[in-house]
């Protein structure tokens, strides 16, 4: 079991390009245990292709991904879920005909320590309490509003147990009363001790949260620090003013 | 030379011109008689071809040539015989083709039936234009009424539609008479051509011998529950019940007329009512159904036929097959008459003979079977014949059916 | 009161319908295959019973115990080792599904053969059951009654499974969203393999129960196949619930239509309602489309 401080996640090398794009290039950070990073850069810069690699949703042409100094590369999607890796999605990813509890007990039966539906269903309505969607356990998650369905897909990620939480633009789109209920919520949750990876566009929530930031461009590092120190680097504003420039 | 030596050896030339040849200077015998037939051996009707067709041309090779083969007594001996053999995937236009090769190509002696009606019918004028006399035996239609007598060189074995529900009419009305039932008859069929036409052969005779039909009508072929339409046909209360079916129907309506308790005294089912695998299903309950186109299996040369078709395939022999047989006997026999290859006399043989064969003795009159066997009837467990009931071999219907225990 | 009768037995007939269609539902609506062998199972599993009736003069039902577990293994076997190679090329469910037909096309070639070969193509049947059961003033056979109940039984049982058990949670989810179910940690291979099998133990289990009432042949295999895709399609691909109540629609609506408008039609009222269905209601009748 990783303690604080040490790196749980490390990322070494790591490139993939799609056809003739290349999305990640020559990648390499750490991820330290029990703290909020955040991976912020322009659209088409990477950021999810990185998470889509943790996850296996696909492999790397080159480089390795260490998860508490183990290489997962080539591990299954389903396997690296039950490694407690969990995430949420850009464009939400909900079981629409199943309810919102069902969609949440799903994350906790088939994590790291799968358990029956019964058992399930009590921490589903726990977590869903928590995220503030208690009233529409019941409900089939196609009716819930967007916004709901972050939530929903926050309580499935935490029903995993992860040890490591990967968010793709969860605060996107939210009005002020809802960023500042949602900001409060991902404290909390790294307060538990989850490692948070937050790939963000709203600012407000990166300096908020992130002890750290690494920021991409055209597939590669290009600063990494503290919010406050890559927020005021003059190459980071250029890429952001540059416009979205996905590597050709 | 002078002139006595040229007459001398003149005359010697031509006396010995007109010596009588001996047998060493004959023709030669061929020395294979080459049988041809384009079937279907792939596809849905691939399996009934070979119960009913094929497995009898197979074991007639075998038994011709274990007794050496067939008996051309213009050369003086017997001559084995050869089977060339293509399969018409079930496809009319195939058959056609295949059968131009054999004839064509292969030069095949003679041409055996292909399997179903539609078959027989395609390959028909074909054989007839190039003169190859075909014994047809798996056709039964209305058409061979009008094409029998077209084609000189296709014969049809089988009970046709009148031969096969003429007697059945014929009998109701006998009862009739007799007093023993009232002559209430309900028919059903399958909406495909073999029940349209039986059934409508039937109709003609019933209007003929003054029936009273109290129920008529058809059903969809391939149907999963006749239980409905038996209800209909018990609330008519008829006294004969017909039914001019296929396989999985004869066997459908079979049991659920007995699990509806639908006794009716005179029971008729089409084919598939003599199948091995109908008295299997069905046990004693069998006795007293009538059927369409059995075999006697107490005639002349059965024994033998069913012991040598076990011991060929390990399995039982298929009475709808024995026609085929049958027609391989009759060839055999126009072709020894004759004593050689020659069709055109073959035909001719075949056309005016009356043979006897393990089907009963059978006659063409313009190129159809005049009485073949038409209908049988389980009793005792086995199936006998009943109509024509002047054809000898044929026994005595046994009426009432008994009702189902 | 005929009426009635052919009402009830529309009913039994359409639990016929639907149990022959369990099977495939899970194969093609979970396992996402759609298996053109299926019905070679179906035909498997009627010939065990006949055999096990037949010649070693048991009880049919016995049958079960052989023909299940051989119909699970070669399934799982041929989802292991035929299947999941197509699944890992193919680009979309598109090329999956053609890639899909060649290969079961070729193994129902390949069972068919083999079942001619060894048991001919003659038409085989057995009385089992095969005595009328009076309800309510209408009678039904019995056989076909034991068959429904079995389908329901079953259906019943499905539905637990699925509702209530980790696996068939599992189901529900891949036959809703293979992808996001693999991302919550679903093994979607290992269960598609599984409801794969089960699915070929459900075909011979249904063989068995309908060999009681209809005969068959080596060749019944495509006939059952379609049947059974009908009825999928009716209900919705994936919806294994429904597919019960699919199969009860369609049999009552062709055993009531035959008889109040033509015997000769039942059949065409079967594909028509299917058609309806098609043109309305394409994603099946019972999906929350």
């Amino acid at each position: 079991m990783s303690g604080p401080g040490d790196i749980l996640l490390s990322i070494r090398g790591l490139q993939k390009a799609f056809g003739g794009l290349v999305a990640v290039r020559d990648l390499s950070f750490d991820i330290p245990q029990g703290k909020i990073l955040g991976l912020i850069g322009p659209n088409g810069s990477g950021k999810t292709t990185v998470l889509n690699l943790v996850t296996a949703e696909f492999a790397p042409d080159r480089g390795t991904i260490l998860f508490k100094d183990r290489d997962i590369v080539g591990a299954k999607s389903f396997e690296v879920c039950r490694m407690r890796i969990a995430r949420t999605f850009q464009l939400v990813r909900v079981l629409p005909h199943m309810t919102t509890r069902e969609n949440v007990m799903l994350g906790r039966m088939f994590g790291s320590a799968p358990t029956v539906p019964a058992h399930a269903a009590k921490e589903a309505d726990a977590l869903l309490d928590r995220v503030g969607l208690k009233p529409r356990a019941g409900m089939f998650a196609s009716q819930l509003t967007y916004i709901d369905q972050k939530r929903l897909e926050l309580a499935r990620a935490l029903a995993a147990h992860p040890e490591l939480l990967l968010l793709d633009e969860w605060l996107a789109g939210l009005n002020p009363t809802e960023l500042k209920i949602g900001i409060d919520l991902v404290r909390q949750i790294g307060r538990e001790g989850i490692t948070i990876v937050m790939i963000e566009h709203v600012m407000e929530a990166i300096r908020a949260l992130c002890h750290r930031v690494v920021v991409m461009n055209a597939g590669e590092r290009i600063a990494e620090g503290t919010p406050d120190s890559v927020l005021s680097d003059p190459q980071v504003i250029q890429a952001y003013l540059g416009g979205s420039d996905a590597a050709a | 030379m002078d002139r006595r030596t040229f007459v001398k050896g003149s005359a010697a030339v031509v006396g010995a011109a007109t010596l009588p040849r001996t047998p060493a200077q004959a023709q030669a015998a061929p020395d294979k008689i080459r049988f041809g037939y384009a079937i279907t051996q792939s596809g849905p009707l691939g399996p009934g071809a070979d119960s009913t067709t094929v497995s009898n041309y197979k074991l007639w090779n075998k038994l011709v040539n274990d007794a050496g083969g067939i008996m051309l007594k213009k050369f003086g001996k017997k001559v084995p015989i050869e089977m060339v053999a293509y399969d018409d995937q079930g496809k009319p236009d195939e058959l056609l083709k295949l059968t131009e090769r054999l004839i064509q190509q292969d030069k095949v002696d003679m041409v055996l039936s292909p399997y179903a009606t539609h078959m027989n019918l395609a390959q028909a004028p074909i054989i007839n234009k190039y003169e190859y006399p075909v014994i047809m035996t798996t056709a039964t239609t209305n058409k061979t009424y009008e094409l029998g007598p077209r084609w000189p060189y296709a014969f049809w074995n089988i009970a046709q539609p009148r031969e096969a529900s003429q007697p059945l009419s014929k009998a109701i009305a006998d009862l009739k008479k007799q007093g023993k039932i009232k002559g209430r008859v309900a028919a059903i069929y399958p909406s495909v051509e073999y029940g349209v036409e039986n059934n409508e052969a039937f109709l003609e005779a019933a209007k003929k011998d003054g029936l009273e039909v109290v129920f008529n009508k058809s059903y969809a072929f391939g149907a999963s529950d006749l239980q409905p339409l038996i209800r209909e046909v018990m609330a008519t209360n008829p006294d004969a019940f017909l039914a001019f079916s296929y396989p999985p129907d004869t066997f459908m309506l079979t049991e659920q007329a007995q699990i509806l308790g639908f006794n009716p005294q005179f029971m008729y089912v089409a084919i598939g009512g003599v199948f091995p695998q109908y008295k299997d299903k069905f046990g004693n309950k069998v006795n007293g159904i009538l059927v369409y186109g059995p075999s006697d299996p107490k005639a002349p040369g059965m024994d033998e036929y069913a012991k040598a078709h076990r011991d060929l395939f390990k399995q039982e022999y298929e009475p709808g097959g024995v026609n085929v047989y049958a027609a391989l006997q009759l060839t055999q026999q126009a072709i020894e008459t004759v004593g050689e290859i020659d069709r055109k006399k073959i035909r001719d043989v075949i056309a005016n003979t009356t043979f006897k064969t393990l089907w009963g003795e059978i006659k063409y009159v313009k190129q159809l079977n005049a009485n073949p066997w038409a209908v049988g009837q389980w009793q005792n467990g086995e199936l006998t014949v009943i109509y024509p009931a002047d054809k000898a071999g044929a026994k005595p219907l046994l009426f009432p059916k008994p009702a189902w225990s | 009161m005929i009426l009635f009768e052919v009402f009830l037995g529309g009913l039994l007939l359409g639990g016929m319908y639907g149990l022959i269609a369990l099977g495939l539902n899970l194969q093609y609506g979970v396992a996402r295959i759609l298996n053109l062998s299926y019905g070679e199972f179906f035909m498997g599993g009627a010939f065990t019973a006949f055999f096990t009736i037949m010649l070693w003069k048991l009880n049919p039902l016995l049958s079960l115990f052989v023909s299940l577990p051989i119909a699970f293994v070669i399934n799982w076997l041929i989802y292991q080792y035929l299947m999941i190679p197509l699944v890992r090329r193919a680009a979309d469910q598109d090329a999956l599904d053609a890639d899909v037909v060649l290969v079961t096309f070729g193994l129902f070639f390949v069972f068919q053969g083999l079942a001619l070969v060894n048991w001919s193509g003659d038409l085989r049947g057995y009385s089992f059951l095969s005595s009328p059961v009076h309800l309510v003033g209408a009678t039904v056979a019995f056989n076909r009654l034991f068959a429904f109940l079995a389908a329901c039984a079953l259906a019943f049982a499905l539905f637990l499974v699925l509702r209530y058990t980790r696996f068939g949670t599992a189901l529900r989810a891949m036959t809703i969203d293979p992808v996001a179910a693999s991302l919550v940690g679903i093994d979607v291979r290992k269960f598609s393999a599984l409801a794969f099998a089960a699915g070929g133990a459900l075909a011979a289990a249904s063989g068995m129960l309908v060999s009681t009432f209809i005969s068959f042949s080596s060749t019944i295999g495509v006939e059952y196949t379609l049947k059974a895709l009908i009825v999928v399609i009716l209900a919705g691909v994936g919806r294994v619930t429904g597919t019960l109540a699919a199969g009860l629609v369609l049999g009552v609506v062709e055993s009531v239509g035959g008889y109040l408008v033509d015997p000769q039609l039942t059949i065409a009222i079967n594909f028509g309602l299917f058609m309806l269905v098609l043109l309305l209601r394409p994603t099946g009748l019972f999906t929350r489309a």
